[in-house]
């Protein structure tokens, strides 16, 4: 019999907040964490909005040759992963190193230090390029690196399913723990790529909102929506088997009970044009937790505010839910912390998790103008308390990757 | 001379107080080094100097001392 999965432990580092409180009081309140980019020169930049973190500084958490050998995208990882470690009280408890996994998703892996080192190549020839490059920006180095942290020499592996790698890695942490793999597995997704190339390769591949106002930019489902916007972060989830959790008197925050994924093989970045894959996705994951969808009391949309994306996902919760879609509250995140890509949705686990705590869905702020295609329960502008038993998220990415994962308030 | 050089590198790698960097101390016992730093700080003072450090000459390296006095055997 497969084992029962639930989370103990929850961290975050986002443009909204460098911690699970900060993040979910600020979300509550509606933040907005977009703004100009502040960490490099954008006035030759069509796109000049980012979701950038704000006060993150590495030297409080890292001394200065643990800085130097980690990308970005492994200092919030990490960073993330002790948040989540402390709050599951795994840093006060005897455990079997051995069972304690590690999986994480992200989407370009050391984007930052690739940058760099070829700077480096460029202008000052092969010498120049520093021992560290390989070592710092292989994707799976996040893993390796929590892991060393944290001391989790069980199962590790690295997602990289572009944008839905987050939701991809706590599903597979999800399947191993009910497989008897691990007990417990830190898993989630961390992401830092905002640089130039990145910036400029999103903006020429039009993907990004050209607007300059901060506030309306990310508008996920809003009719003047004209791309995403760039965000940075980790989202980590400690889940657990649940004898484990119970065993020690832990407090449980939810149980994870589906999870399903498929690929549309139909374009490289488009989505399908009826949101095929996607839809197959959410079913997957309904009939991974034996529900049916009118169960699902609120969905957190992957909403990334681009023109296809909240059109068709729209589609395709009204392919799943048929007349029950109306009902389901939805919202999208990103609306406040930008698109986070690879951690994207580790982080809205995160809000779900926080969500079926609290039963209180937080909002899709800037929202303004209806848009007749998108035309379900958005949680416009301002969070809504509601009762919440089923939660269902969902990632979509580059390559056609579709990922929904469903979350339950915990009641044994 | 070089001795400073050698030590503003480490400094700057592996971010060690300067007054604990001494000509004898050892670099894996005392500094704590591992091959990532190695590789760095070889690197580092390759380009510096303008020589080239074998790897069979590394593997040699236990103090701050057999560092720079390689490299005055190279510029000399």
């Amino acid at each position: 019999m497969k084992k029962r999965v639930v989370i103990t432990g929850l961290g975050a580092v986002t443009p909204i907040g460098n911690n699970v409180d900060d993040f979910w009081s600020n979300a509550k309140k509606g933040l907005c964490g977009i703004d100009y980019i502040k960490s490099f020169d954008v006035e030759n930049s069509k796109v000049k909005l980012a979701a950038e973190l704000k006060d993150f500084d590495a030297t409080n958490f890292f001394n200065r040759k643990q800085v130097n050998r980690l990308d970005r995208f492994s200092l919030l990882g990490i960073v993330a992963a002790k948040e989540a470690y402390n709050d599951a009280g795994l840093d006060k408890v005897e455990i079997d190193r051995n069972r304690l996994g590690v999986i994480i998703g992200n989407g370009v892996g050391g984007i930052i230090t690739i940058v760099e080192e070829t700077i480096k190549l460029h202008n000052g020839g092969m010498n120049m390029v520093s021992p560290l490059l390989v070592p710092k920006c292989i994707p799976n180095i996040v893993t390796g690196n929590i892991a060393i942290a944290l001391n989790a020499n069980g199962i590790s592996n690295t997602v990289i399913t572009a944008c839905a790698a987050g939701t991809n890695a706590i599903g597979e942490a999800f399947r191993a723990i009910q497989y008897g793999d691990a007990d417990i597995i830190i898993s989630g997704g961390s992401e830092a790529c905002i640089t130039p190339l990145m910036l400029a390769g999103f903006t020429n591949l039009k993907a990004l909102s050209l607007k300059n106002d901060p506030k309306r930019a990310s508008i996920p489902f809003d009719k003047e929506r004209d791309g995403f916007v760039m965000g940075e972060g980790a989202g980590i989830l400690i889940l657990e088997e649940l004898e484990h959790a119970l065993k020690r008197n832990t407090k449980i925050y939810g149980e994870v009970v589906g999870y399903g994924f498929t690929c549309d093989a139909h374009h490289l970045t488009s989505p399908a044009p009826k949101g095929e894959g996607g839809a197959r996705a959410m079913k997957l994951a309904l009939e991974n937790a034996c529900i049916n969808p009118e169960d699902v009391s609120y969905i957190n949309a992957h909403g990334t505010s681009t023109p296809y994306n909240d059109k068709i996902e729209t589609e395709a919760i009204k392919t799943v839910f048929k007349d029950s879609a109306y009902k389901i509250p939805i919202s999208s995140t990103k609306s406040m912390i930008g698109h986070l890509l690879g951690a994207a949705g580790a982080v809205e686990a995160v809000a779900c998790i926080k969500a079926l705590e609290e039963d209180y869905v937080h909002g899709t702020i800037g929202y303004q103008v209806k848009d007749e295609e998108c035309d379900l329960d958005y949680v416009v502008n301002k969070g809504r308390n509601v009762n919440l038993n089923y939660i269902l998220s969902n990632s979509f990415g580059f390559g056609g990757h579709n990922a929904s994962i469903i979350f339950k308030k915990w009641d044994y | 001379m070089i001795f400073d050089k050698v030590k503003n590198t480490i400094i700057d790698i592996m971010g060690i107080p300067e007054d604990e960097i001494f000509l004898e101390s050892h670099l894996f016992n005392e500094l704590d080094a591992d091959s990532l730093d190695m590789a760095q700080i070889i690197l580092a003072l390759e380009n510096a100097y303008k020589i080239d450090i074998k790897d069979e000459d590394v593997s040699d390296f236990e103090t701050v001392k057999d560092i720079v006095k390689h490299i005055e055997s190279k510029i000399n």
